[in-house]
């Protein structure tokens, strides 16, 4: 399994510092959610760990070699990662885009071997999407197109899924659509990696959290350890109270409110 | 057989039947068995041989590998500018091409294909940059109407320029036809430069088309499935500028196959750049040669230029694409 690690990470725009020393290593085979607050550095965080961006101080590991040093058809088959792609009309078809998937794996002219084809359908499949595939993604819904994104990343075949707000656009029960499915694609062994806004969400569906504030990591834990009244008043600026559900660690948030500043 | 395989056939079929009748047809009606006989027994006496060998067969080449690769060219910059609306003429690369033509002639008088060629992918090389360096900066939220009227403002500038020029120096007649454009002046000689230039520009098209796509899905998803979004942008703009330098060269400064062309093919043959870019190739030959009979046959014995044809088709098209909205 491919091990995703940095050290001393920092990521500008410009001079403008976004993301400032971040050492951590990604747990293997687990669900980490990276949270925090918006304009903390975690999209910019995320797109350095999949070498859109390039890092201005440190390094980004994958396996122990530096990502800029490798070339990104490399990169592509270790790390898939999808950005926050809500808005883009395409007329290609759910499965031409599926298919694409396999890039980083076709040379030259050579077309689609068997293999490919096999992790094509595996990845509509595990989606639900394979009543869809003809269809373009310009006649899709939200919730169906992000779907046909994270088939697109399946189809990709890597140890390592990156995901920027998968669910930020989508209405309840797709969102419990989609992290379901993360749930079921980790358990076939992947390393998933999110950004994600709804806290009990993050609690829930991960094994591992990241907090970001200011474009520093200021802690890392599983949800329990997180999820502590001045840790969530730390990145927040929130004061949140909690409650457990019988038979389940992960911790709840039932009710927040805004710190007033006197 | 799917609906896209059913259009490949039907418009190879098509485009066979157009080359040969643009053998036959023209100001005079040509015998089958004179098509026949020029192409394969030519008898280099027989006047009627002579002048489909002579006048139609090149022109019939030509009208097939520039219809090709303007269409091509305009597949090409709509799929890296994320821009239905572009167009190697309505970017003004065409009358950047034109203009380095117009100094060509103003210098040496009567250039050989070979200097013309240069002269005409130096100016079109400088509206792609101009694009490219426009269109690059997509931060700036360039809508593709601004990078249009970018490129009307390039087209008639260079087109000012150019007729500047050959008022200055008196090129009025070598000059007319580049401006209107059309496929009459056509030799084997300039074809028999220009050719493999227009080949190796499809050839790298269709080599790069499923980059293209992938640029098509946003940068970002390119990244992630390993490709280098900048370095498909540059290699893209280096074959347009090989097929629109190369077609300006022959044919003059056509607009809209390349706007039109790739629009009607998605309808047929779906979104992805590897089935856009052949079928691109293949209308478009068959589009321009249809084109090109029938600026021969509007008003005999003289010839309406093929660019006008063009044009009377292709303005119509882009206001009714405008109002559909698809635009």
């Amino acid at each position: 399994m491919t091990k995703l690690n940095t050290t001393d990470l920092s990521i500008g725009y410009d001079k403008k510092i976004v993301v400032n020393d971040i050492t951590v290593e990604i747990p293997k085979g687990q669900i980490t959610s990276l949270i925090g607050p918006n304009g903390s550095g975690k999209s910019t965080f995320l797109k350095a760990l999949a070498q859109i961006l390039e890092p201005a101080k440190g390094e980004v590991f994958i396996d122990g070699e530096n990502v800029q040093r490798l070339e990104t058809k490399a990169v592509a088959k270790k790390i898939a990662s999808l950005s926050q792609t809500s808005s883009l009309i395409s007329g290609l078809t759910v499965e031409e885009i599926v298919a694409y998937g396999r890039f980083p794996y076709q040379k030259g002219f050579s077309g689609l071997k068997e293999e490919d084809h096999r992790l094509i359908g595996w990845a509509l499949e595990a989606t639900n999407l394979e009543s869809l595939k003809k269809r373009t993604l310009i006649t899709l819904s939200g919730g169906q197109q992000q779907r046909v994104w994270i088939a697109m990343a399946l189809a990709q075949d890597t140890d390592i899924l990156i995901l920027d707000e998968p669910i930020t656009f989508l209405d309840p029960a797709h969102q419990l659509e989609i992290l379901e499915l993360l749930q079921e694609i980790n358990r076939h062994g992947k390393t998933i990696l999110m950004t994600i806004h709804d806290l009990n969400h993050a609690s829930r569906f991960s094994d591992y959290l990241l907090g970001m504030k200011n474009g520093e990591l200021v802690f890392q834990g599983t949800p329990k350890e997180i999820f502590t009244a001045d840790k969530l008043l730390n990145l927040f600026d929130i004061q949140a109270t909690f409650a457990t559900l019988p038979n389940s660690d992960k911790p709840l948030v039932i009710a927040y409110d805004l710190v007033k500043e006197h | 057989m799917t609906k896209r395989n059913y259009f490949f056939s039907v418009v190879f079929i098509l485009l066979i039947t157009a080359m040969f009748l643009s053998l036959r047809y023209g100001a005079v009606t040509s015998k089958w068995t004179d098509v026949s006989q020029a192409l394969f027994h030519f008898d280099p006496a027989n006047q009627g041989e002579q002048l489909i060998r002579y006048l139609r067969l090149p022109r019939m080449i030509g009208a097939v590998l520039v219809g090709a690769a303007f269409a091509i060219s305009g597949a090409l910059i709509q799929g890296i500018t994320s821009n239905p609306i572009a167009d190697s003429g309505l970017l003004g690369i065409n009358s950047g091409a034109g203009l380095g033509l117009a100094i060509v002639f103003a210098i040496s008088g009567n250039p050989s294909p070979t200097v013309g060629i240069v002269g005409s992918f130096l100016g079109a090389s400088v509206s792609i940059v101009l694009i490219y360096l426009v269109s690059s900066k997509v931060s700036f939220g360039l809508s593709p109407i601004r990078i249009v009227l970018l490129g009307a403002a390039l087209s008639s500038f260079f087109a000012a320029i150019s007729q500047s020029i050959s008022l200055l120096f008196d090129l009025n007649q070598d000059m007319t036809f580049w401006f209107v454009g059309g496929t009459a002046n056509l030799s084997w000689a300039q074809l028999q430069t220009i050719y493999p230039l227009i080949l190796l520009g499809i050839l790298g098209a269709c080599l790069i088309s499923p980059q293209i796509t992938l640029l098509s899905l946003g940068d970002d998803t390119a990244i992630s499935l390993g490709k280098k979004p900048n370095r498909i942008r540059r290699l893209s703009m280096l074959i347009v500028l090989l097929l629109a330098g190369s077609s300006v060269a022959l044919v003059g400064a056509i607009s809209f196959i390349g706007l039109m062309v790739p629009h009607i093919v998605r309808f047929f043959v779906g979104h992805d750049y590897r089935y856009v870019i052949p079928a691109s190739g293949i209308f478009g030959a068959l589009f321009f040669v249809v084109a090109d009979v029938v600026s021969r046959l509007v008003a005999p014995p003289l010839e309406t230029p093929t660019g006008v044809i063009i044009t009377l088709i292709g303005v119509p098209f882009l206001l009714l694409q405008i109002r559909k909205g698809s635009l």
